[in-house]
C-alpha cells in the first residue's frame, strides 16, 4: 500500500434534500490517496447518495467538492464523464449492463478500439477487454453475451468494467450483493492489486467481515450525518455496530402484550429458485408477529414471494394449522388464508386510477355479488367506509382516485384489502417504505390489533426499529440463508444488526 | 441437454420455419405462385416494405416506435408524382427531395422524443395524420399518373441481369445497413440505447443524438420508398401509406421472432417483409376473398407481438 498523507478528494459540508426527507446534512468526507474507505450506515443513512453527488449523479443543495488538499481544484461543477476523464471510476448497484451485448462490448462501451472511419476494431477489442477481465476472473469468456451469464458473472463483469479505465478513484457501491463465494474472492484479490497499485477505494457495504478485510479507513453515516471518520483497525466490530445504530432516542411503536397460541403455519426445508442459498425452516404461531430482517439482497423478499406462490421454488414443503398444503400459485395462497402485502405498491398492489372503494373490494369483489355477478352497490359502499374508518385512511371520500392520496395512505388501503379476506396469515413485505411517520404509527397499531385478533403474521424489514419495537421474534438473513434466528425480549439492536452485516459470533470484541 | 438445444432452435430459428412452410405451401397449392413472373412481382412489392422496415426496425432497435410511415408514405409518394410530372424534376432530384421531406419528418419526432421524452407513439401517429393531411392538400385528393417518363418508370419496371431494379436497391441498402448495424460504432451504440439507456448514458454515448439520428434514419428511409411505391403503381393513389402500414410493423415485430431473444433485427425485418408480401401474395391467387388478407396479416401480426413479448418476459426473470 502507498504510504501517502495526501488528500485526494474531499467534499465539504453537503447537504441534499429529497422530496420529505433531508437525505444529506453537512457532511464531510475526505478520502487520502491510496486509501480503501468504507462507507457504512445504516439503510436510508445517505451512503449511496453521498456517491453519487461525488460523481455527479445527484447535485447536491449546498457543499463543495474538492481534488487534491492544497491548491484545490475544485470540481464541483464538472460532469460525471468530465470526471472518469480524471480518473473517477464508479460501478452502480444496478450493474448497468446490455444484456445483448458480448463481454468485451460491455466492458469497452463508448471507450471501443475505432479505425479511422469509425469501425469497430473486433480483434483489439477482444483482446483489450480479456486482458482487463482477466484481472478478475478467467472463467469469463469476453465473447459470450451478458444475458447468458450468471448474476454473479454479471456483477464480475461490470466491475471489470469499471476498472477498464484504469480509474485512481474506484467506487464501488455494495459490489458484493451480487457476488457469490468465488465471486467476491475474485473481487477482493483485484482490489488487493488495485491497492498495491495506489488506486483510491470508496467501498459501500453491509457486511462487516469485508470492511476488516478490505478498508483502512471507515466513515459512518446515520440519517445523513457523518458520526465517525477512523481508522478500521481502532475499532471493534461492536463498537463499529453502537455508532452506526447511535444511541438517539428510538420512536417508540406500541406493543400490545398478546398470549403467542399454537404453531398455524410452517414451512420446512424450503429453498426458492431465486436468490435464498440454504432451506429454510421456521414456524409462526398464533397472535405472533415474526420479523425477517437482512439488508438488501439478503434474500428476504425472494423467500415470501416463493412462500406465496408469485415465484417458483425448489424444494420444500408449508403446513398450514399443521395440514400440508400445495401452494403453485397465489390463487391456492389465498385460499389457504395466507395474505401478501407486496413490497412495491404502486406496480403490484394497487390500480391507482381506480377509486378507493374499487380498490379495496378489487380482490374480494366476489363477496359484494348478487347472483355471482350482480354487485351490490350499497354492501360495497358500506364495506369499504368501514375499511376506511378502521385503519384511519386520510381520504376526502371513497370514491377519491387512489393516486390522489399520500404514499402512506395509499399503502393502508393495500393493507385494508388484504384485511377484506378471510386471511389468517399475514405476510406484510416492507409495508412502511417511503411513507411518513404518522402512517407509520397507523400502520404498527393496526398490525398490532390483527395479531390481537389472532393471525399470524410475518414482517419484512430493514429497518431494525420497527423489527425491535413490533416483532416477538426475528429471523435474521444474510447472503441469502438464515443466520440466526432471535427472541425480541433477548437482544438488542446493536445485536442483530451485528447479524445483518454477516457478523459470526456476538458478544466477543474482534478488533481489526 | 438435447431437449433444450431443440428448445433453443426452434426459440430463434421457429418462425423462420413458419415462413418456409407458408411458402412451400403456396408453391403446392397456389397455381402459378412459383413461376419466375411471379416471384419478381414479389421481389418488387418486398422491396417497398423491406426499405421501410429497415427505417422502423432502426428506431425500434433504439427502444422507441415510429408509427408514422402511413402517412409519410403517402405524401413523399405524391410529392414524387407531383415533381417528375408536373415540375419536370429528375428523377434524382425529385428522389433527393423526397428523402430530404422524410429525414425532416424524422428530426421533428425524434427530438421532441428523445430531447422531451414525449411517447414516440403519440408523436409518431401524430405525424402520420400530419403527413396525410398534407398528402391531401398537395394533391387536393386527385391521383397523379406517372406516364411517359421511362427514365423514372425504370425504377420499378426495369432489369439488371434479370433481377427487379427495386430488388437491387433493396439488397445493396441492406447490405450497407447491416454493415453500419454491425461494424460501426454509431449503430452498435443505437442497439445500447435501446437495450440499456443508462449503460449507455454512463457509458458516454451522446443518447439524445443518437435517438434524434435513428429517427432521421427511419424517415429518410420512409421518404425515399415512399417515392419508390409511387414509382411501383405509377402514380400516387390518395393515402397509399396506409397500405403499407400493416405490412411493414408485421414484418418488423415477426422479425424479432426470429434469430434473437425477441430483439428487432435486420435480417428478420427483411425475412418479414418477404413473409408479409407472400401472404398478400399467395392468398390473391388462391382466389381467397380480397378483404381476408388484412385480416390474415393483422392475426399475424398479433401472433408475433405476442411471441415477443413472451420472450422478454423469459428474460426480464432474471433482473439485472
Amino acid at each position: 500500500m502507498v504510504e501517502n498523507n495526501q488528500i485526494y478528494v474531499r467534499m465539504e459540508g453537503i447537504y441534499k434534500r429529497f422530496p420529505g426527507v433531508q437525505a444529506l446534512k453537512n457532511v464531510d468526507l475526505a478520502v487520502r490517496r491510496g486509501e480503501s474507505h468504507a462507507l457504512v450506515g445504516e439503510n436510508g443513512a445517505g451512503k449511496s447518495t453521498l456517491v453519487k453527488i461525488l460523481t455527479r449523479e445527484y447535485i447536491e443543495d449546498a457543499g463543495k467538492i474538492f481534488l487534491g488538499d492544497h491548491g484545490d481544484q475544485e470540481i464541483t461543477r464538472k460532469t460525471y464523464l468530465e470526471l472518469q476523464k480524471m480518473g473517477f471510476s464508479l460501478m452502480h448497484q444496478d450493474l448497468n449492463l446490455v444484456p445483448s451485448f458480448t463481454v468485451a462490448q460491455n466492458i469497452l462501451l463508448g471507450r471501443e478500439p475505432l479505425t479511422k472511419i469509425k469501425t469497430m476494431k473486433w480483434s483489439e477489442l477482444r483482446e483489450t477487454s480479456s486482458t482487463i477481465i482477466r484481472q478478475v476472473t478467467d472463467r469469463i469468456s469476453v465473447t459470450s453475451r451478458v444475458e447468458e451469464l450468471s448474476i454473479s458473472q454479471r456483477a464480475l463483469v461490470a466491475i471489470a468494467r469499471a476498472v477498464a479505465t484504469k480509474p485512481q478513484l474506484l467506487i464501488l457501491d455494495e459490489p458484493t450483493a451480487r457476488l457469490d463465494r468465488e465471486g467476491v474472492d475474485a473481487l477482493f484479490a483485484l482490489l488487493n492489486t488495485l491497492k498495491q497499485e495506489g488506486v483510491t477505494i470508496i467501498y459501500i457495504s453491509h457486511r462487516l467481515e469485508e470492511i476488516y478485510q478490505m478498508c483502512d479507513q471507515v466513515t459512518v453515516l446515520r440519517d445523513g450525518e457523518r458520526t465517525f471518520t477512523g481508522p478500521v483497525k481502532e475499532i471493534g466490530q461492536v463498537e463499529l455496530v453502537n455508532l452506526i445504530v447511535g444511541r438517539k432516542m428510538e420512536q417508540q411503536i406500541p406493543k400490545e402484550e398478546v398470549p403467542i397460541g399454537e404453531v398455524v403455519f410452517s414451512v420446512k426445508d424450503f429453498k426458492p429458485q431465486e436468490k435464498v442459498q440454504e432451506k429454510v425452516n421456521f414456524d409462526l404461531r398464533k397472535s405472533e408477529i415474526l420479523g425477517i430482517t437482512g439488508s438488501v439482497g439478503a434474500g428476504k423478499t425472494e423467500l415470501v414471494r416463493a412462500i406465496f406462490g408469485l415465484d417458483k421454488r425448489e424444494s420444500g414443503l408449508v403446513f398450514v394449522a399443521g395440514r400440508k398444503v400445495s401452494i403453485k400459485s397465489t390463487k391456492n395462497a389465498i385460499d389457504e388464508q395466507i395474505m401478501l402485502v407486496p413490497e412495491d405498491r404502486r406496480e403490484e398492489g394497487l390500480v391507482t386510477d381506480f377509486s378507493v372503494r374499487e380498490n379495496l373490494s378489487l380482490a374480494s369483489l366476489q363477496k359484494y355479488c348478487r347472483l355471482g355477478f350482480w354487485i351490490n352497490g350499497k354492501k360495497e359502499k358500506t364495506r369499504a367506509k368501514g375499511l376506511v374508518k378502521n385503519l384511519t385512511i386520510h381520504t376526502p371520500g371513497i370514491e377519491q382516485l387512489v393516486r390522489n392520496l399520500s404514499g402512506g395512505n395509499q399503502q393502508k388501503v393495500v393493507i385494508s384489502r388484504g384485511l377484506d379476506s378471510d386471511a389468517r396469515i399475514f405476510i406484510f413485505d416492507e409495508p412502511t417504505k417511503g411513507i411518513d411517520v404518522g402512517a407509520k404509527a397507523e400502520i404498527y397499531r393496526f398490525i398490532g390489533r390483527l395479531a390481537k385478533e389472532g393471525a399470524g403474521i410475518i414482517y419484512i424489514s430493514p429497518e431494525l426499529p420497527e423489527i425491535l419495537g413490533l416483532c416477538d421474534r426475528v429471523l435474521v438473513m444474510f447472503g441469502g440463508r438464515i443466520m440466526k434466528q432471535l427472541s425480541i425480549m433477548d437482544t438488542t439492536k446493536e445485536e442483530v444488526l451485528f447479524y445483518v452485516m454477516g457478523g459470526e459470533k456476538y458478544g466477543k470484541q474482534t478488533v481489526g | 441437454m438435447a431437449s433444450k438445444r431443440w428448445a433453443d432452435f426452434i426459440s430463434l430459428y421457429g418462425s423462420l420455419l413458419v415462413v418456409i412452410i407458408i411458402t412451400a405451401f403456396f408453391c403446392l397449392f397456389a397455381r402459378r405462385f412459383a413461376c419466375w413472373d411471379n416471384i419478381q412481382n414479389i421481389m418488387v412489392q418486398t422491396a417497398i416494405i423491406g426499405l421501410t422496415s429497415l427505417g422502423l426496425v432502426t428506431v425500434m432497435m433504439a427502444g422507441e416506435i415510429d408509427l408514422s410511415m402511413g402517412g409519410t408514405i403517402g405524401f413523399t409518394g405524391a410529392l414524387l408524382a407531383g415533381l417528375v410530372m408536373q415540375q419536370g424534376y429528375s428523377l434524382f432530384s425529385a428522389l433527393g427531395v423526397c428523402i430530404l421531406v422524410g429525414l425532416a419528418f424524422g428530426f421533428v419526432s425524434g427530438w421532441l422524443v428523445a430531447r422531451y421524452g414525449l411517447s414516440s407513439f403519440l408523436v409518431s401517429v401524430s405525424i402520420m395524420f400530419i403527413a396525410m393531411g398534407l398528402e391531401r392538400a398537395y394533391t387536393h385528393g386527385l391521383t397523379v399518373w406517372i406516364r411517359k417518363r421511362p427514365d423514372v418508370l425504370f425504377l420499378a419496371q426495369g432489369k439488371i441481369a434479370g433481377l427487379p431494379v427495386l430488388m437491387i436497391i433493396l439488397l445493396a441498402a441492406v447490405v450497407i445497413y447491416w454493415l453500419w448495424q454491425t461494424q460501426f460504432n454509431s449503430g452498435i451504440y443505437i442497439r445500447a440505447i435501446g437495450e440499456n439507456i443508462d449503460a449507455a448514458r454512463e457509458a458516454g454515448i451522446r443518447v439524445v443524438f443518437l435517438k434524434t439520428v435513428a429517427f432521421m434514419i427511419a424517415g429518410g428511409f420512409f421518404g425515399f420508398s415512399g417515392a419508390l411505391n409511387a414509382i411501383r403503381t405509377s402514380g400516387n393513389v390518395l393515402y397509399s401509406g396506409q397500405h403499407v402500414w400493416i405490412p411493414v410493423l408485421g414484418a418488423c415485430f415477426f422479425g424479432a421472432t426470429m434469430f434473437t431473444r425477441g430483439k428487432p433485427n435486420i435480417l428478420g425485418a427483411v425475412v418479414g417483409s418477404f413473409f408479409f408480401t407472400i401472404i398478400l401474395n399467395g392468398l390473391t391467387l388462391t382466389h381467397v376473398a380480397f378483404y381476408m388478407v388484412p385480416i390474415v396479416q393483422g392475426l399475424i401480426l398479433i401472433g408475433a407481438v405476442g411471441v415477443t413479448a413472451m420472450r422478454r418476459k423469459e428474460i426480464e426473470q432474471v433482473k439485472f
